[in-house]
């Protein structure tokens, strides 16, 4: 230890290999991913114009310091839910449903699928018995599907329908996951609050619509001007407390294109498709949304994304 | 075998030898230069510490100076981070370590004249970076939000400072190595490694996605670990023996922990629920872990040596002592931080950044700063030293404790998904506040030392004109060669 050509040698080679094992071989793993194709298309694209600018605009304020763009995922679960109940005699068909899940009132159910599918079977059980359940009615000429459910406290707030992965980023630059959670995560912030009005009345002053936010409000981003000749269509209506005064004058606030410009990149913001490598269900579980027909097309997707 | 600091010196020159205390007189005289980054790091450290606390006034008080886009929190923070790790921590710890290298090598500073002109476009840098902070040209990394220009100006004055510092270490006269001389050696090459890696990969021919994380994560873990670490413990296996007045406890030891800490160092610093290949986090959690045998190592060698030295131990020892205790909390943190879900994103992930800046790196840096100006300057005076080590130290448990503790109470709520987020971020109001206070008797502190070293400077401006111009010579005021020598 008292050469210093060793020392410096044995620094070099330390250093090159915590590069080459947490840089360069990710890298070569993930490093030229390409995008994925999903069934709405090619999953991700580039965001454009507005959304692009407002993309800048949210590095330049570091809203990164409080905001976090990651969805955690604790663990998974399964549902099965009855899609059919196929052509066979529903006595024959209700007795296997009645073995396989104890609790359910089979006739209703097979009675119901028949109008309105999917109809919930089981809830939260392991992919093995979901396997068996889709299996056992199979014979009977039923149709049941296992459907995937993340779980973990980020999904159960809505900051996203399933874990975020390394895809979701492919066209983020500078890449905004964050280290902190003094605000909530923004992942998929599109999704859960679309209303532009809302993003825009958040960011003149955040105690408007979240009472108690300790957020700071963005003034900056918009004009505080003297109404002219009509009030301008784009103006904010604040409540008396927050809106700004100045005796004698009319006073309107109207969003500067930059404050336009992050809300559409907000709106933007959205991690609610299933992937291969994160399958996810849609927002509210199965049995929430069982009184609508909608989910057979969305379920069916995340049901063959599972990991089989 | 133990390289002692104090043994005497070996000169092998036929000539007229100096005494040892003139011979050490004139190393630190040789070094003068280097008040201008020791006291431009201060200024930094003023008004970093007065940012952040712009930054967390904002956060329990989010509508003061919510007119002004400069000060929002989004600037202030980064920008308060970036003036202490690149406007004093840096800048300080490259002079001590300077000063370290002349003082280990019994050799006089190499490169006076590039220090100074490098320091101040050091400082430029550091300007120009925040500068692009305030008005929103930032990168975007954490760590790394210094846009181009001053990035640039940064590594171009780092590459002479770095230079002088290895001639320096160059033109040793004893061959002898301590590892103090080690840890500097390895964080002078470590930080334009580093820093330039980082940069690359990031902002000059960015990878792609979740790369950037991962290349961004690898930076900040290792600027922490690595460069500041590194100086801050070339400090303290300096300082502790020294003033301990006995020779480090073991150098096999020491070995152990240096070696450890360069091997396992840069793997730390991925924390679970990133959106990373799983390997990673687990590389970083396990890394993390096996980080605590360098931890381990260092902590009690430095402990058994302040247990040998005899029992009267100066004052400035407690700095140092301080900062070891710093040391160890904060890398016992990280692994929880690494470990425990959603903690990281708590305020705890804050609490345990700032414990480590503040507690270890500041306060050994602050140590060391009171022991060399008076010595460069050669003027003693006590003043200010209390005011900034209470400050400072009270400060530091007020600020990062109420961090660390919030985050303990944020993190249950934070994933537990059925407590509305509003309640979460509540919950964290209460802590943020006292953090406040903390951050306030810091400013006082980190003004403190700050108003030491530029009376100090004074005075010694004020000696010299009086010298030479002949009028009444401050000799009193002076230090004798052989308290300086100490």
């Amino acid at each position: 230890m008292n050469f210093g050509p060793l020392i410096f040698l044995g620094v070099l080679a330390t250093f090159v290999a915590s590069w080459w094992g947490l840089v360069f071989a990710p890298q070569l793993q993930i490093g030229s991913q390409q995008p994925a194709q999903v069934d709405a298309g090619i999953y991700p694209t580039r965001r454009l114009g507005l959304a692009e600018q407002g993309r800048e605009v949210y590095v330049a304020n570091g809203c990164v310091h409080c905001h976090s763009q990651q969805v955690q995922q604790d663990s998974y679960t399964f549902d099965v839910v009855l899609l059919s109940g196929g052509t066979n005699a529903p006595d024959a068909v209700a007795k296997v449903i009645e073995r396989v899940a104890p609790g359910v009132n089979a006739k209703e159910v097979l009675a119901k699928a028949s109008q309105q599918s999917p109809q919930p079977l089981l809830s939260n059980v392991t992919q093995t018995v979901a396997a068996d359940v889709q299996k056992a009615l199979k014979a009977t000429g039923a149709v049941a599907q296992a459907v995937f459910i993340p779980l973990g406290p980020d999904i159960a707030r809505q900051w996203g329908t399933r874990r975020t992965v390394a895809a979701d980023y492919l066209y983020d630059y500078p890449v905004q996951v964050g280290n902190s959670r003094l605000g909530s995560d923004l992942s998929n912030v599109g999704a859960r609050t679309p209303a532009a009005d809302w993003h825009l009345h958040h960011l003149y002053n955040p105690r408007t619509v979240v009472p108690g936010s300790i957020m700071p409000a963005y003034q900056y981003l918009f004009e505080t001007r003297p109404v002219g000749k009509k009030r301008s269509p784009q103006a904010l209506t604040l409540a008396e407390k927050f809106a700004p005064k100045k005796p004698g004058v009319d006073l309107e606030v109207v969003p500067t294109s930059e404050a336009l410009q992050l809300v559409a990149y907000l709106q933007s913001l959205r991690v609610d498709n299933a992937l291969f490598e994160a399958p996810s269900t849609q927002l509210a579980p199965p049995a929430a949304v069982a009184g609508t027909n909608a989910p057979v097309a969305t379920n069916a997707p995340a049901a063959a994304n599972a990991p089989k | 075998m133990n390289g002692s600091p104090t043994s005497p010196v070996s000169t092998p020159k036929p000539a007229p030898l100096p005494t040892r205390e003139e011979f050490v007189a004139q190393i630190d005289a040789s070094c003068r230069v280097l008040l201008i980054p020791i006291v431009a790091a201060l200024a930094w450290l003023l008004i970093s510490s007065i940012l952040a606390l712009v930054a967390s006034v904002k956060l329990h008080s989010p509508t003061v100076l919510a007119n002004c886009a400069w000060l929002t929190y989004g600037h202030t923070r980064p920008a308060a981070n970036d003036a202490f790790v690149y406007g004093f921590a840096s800048q300080a710890g490259i002079a001590i370590a300077l000063w370290i290298l002349c003082r280990l090598g019994r050799t006089t500073l190499v490169g006076a004249v590039p220090i100074a002109i490098a320091s101040l476009f050091w400082n430029t840098g550091v300007k120009i970076g925040l500068y692009g902070i305030f008005t929103g040209h930032t990168t975007g990394f954490e760590w790394l939000e210094f846009p181009t220009a001053g990035s640039v100006i940064l590594i171009a004055s780092y590459a002479v400072l770095g230079i002088c510092a290895l001639l320096t270490f160059k033109a040793r006269r004893h061959a002898e190595l301590f590892p103090s001389q080690w840890y500097i050696l390895a964080a002078l090459f470590w930080f334009p490694w580093l820093y330039t890696t980082a940069r690359l990969l990031l902002v000059w021919f960015p990878v792609r996605g979740v790369m950037q994380v991962a290349v961004n994560l690898w930076f900040a873990n290792g600027l922490f670990t690595l460069w500041l670490s590194s100086l801050a413990l070339a400090v303290l296996f300096y300082f502790i023996p020294k003033l301990a007045n006995v020779p480090l406890h073991s150098r096999s030891l020491a070995i152990i922990s240096f070696w450890t800490l360069a091997a396992f160092g840069c793997w730390a610093g991925f924390y679970r629920g990133l959106p990373l290949p799983a390997w990673m986090v687990s590389t970083g959690m396990a890394a993390a872990m096996i980080l605590l045998v360098p931890l381990i190592a260092t902590v009690s060698n430095l402990w058994l040596t302040l247990g040998d030295g005899n029992a009267n131990k100066p004052p400035l020892l407690g700095f140092f002592k301080t900062s070891v205790v710093f040391f160890a909390l904060g890398a016992v943190f990280a692994i929880f931080a690494a470990l425990i879900p959603q903690l990281r994103l708590t305020l705890f992930g804050e609490g345990v950044e700032q414990l480590t800046l503040y507690g270890f790196v500041g306060l050994a840096l602050f140590g060391a700063i009171h022991y060399l100006v008076p010595r460069l300057t050669g003027i003693a005076s006590e003043k200010f030293i209390g005011v900034n080590c209470w400050c400072t130290f009270v400060g530091i448990l007020v600020y990062a404790g109420a961090f660390i503790v919030g985050g303990m109470v944020q993190q249950p709520k934070l994933i537990n998904g059925s407590i509305p987020f509003a309640e979460v971020m509540n919950a964290t109001k209460p802590f943020i506040r006292i953090g406040t206070l903390g951050l306030v008797l810091l400013v006082i502190g980190n003004a403190a030392i700050l108003l030491r070293v530029l009376s100090l400077v004074r005075e010694w401006c004020r000696a010299c004109c009086a010298g030479c111009c002949g009028r009444e010579a401050a000799a009193n005021l002076k230090l004798k060669p052989a308290e300086a020598a100490r």
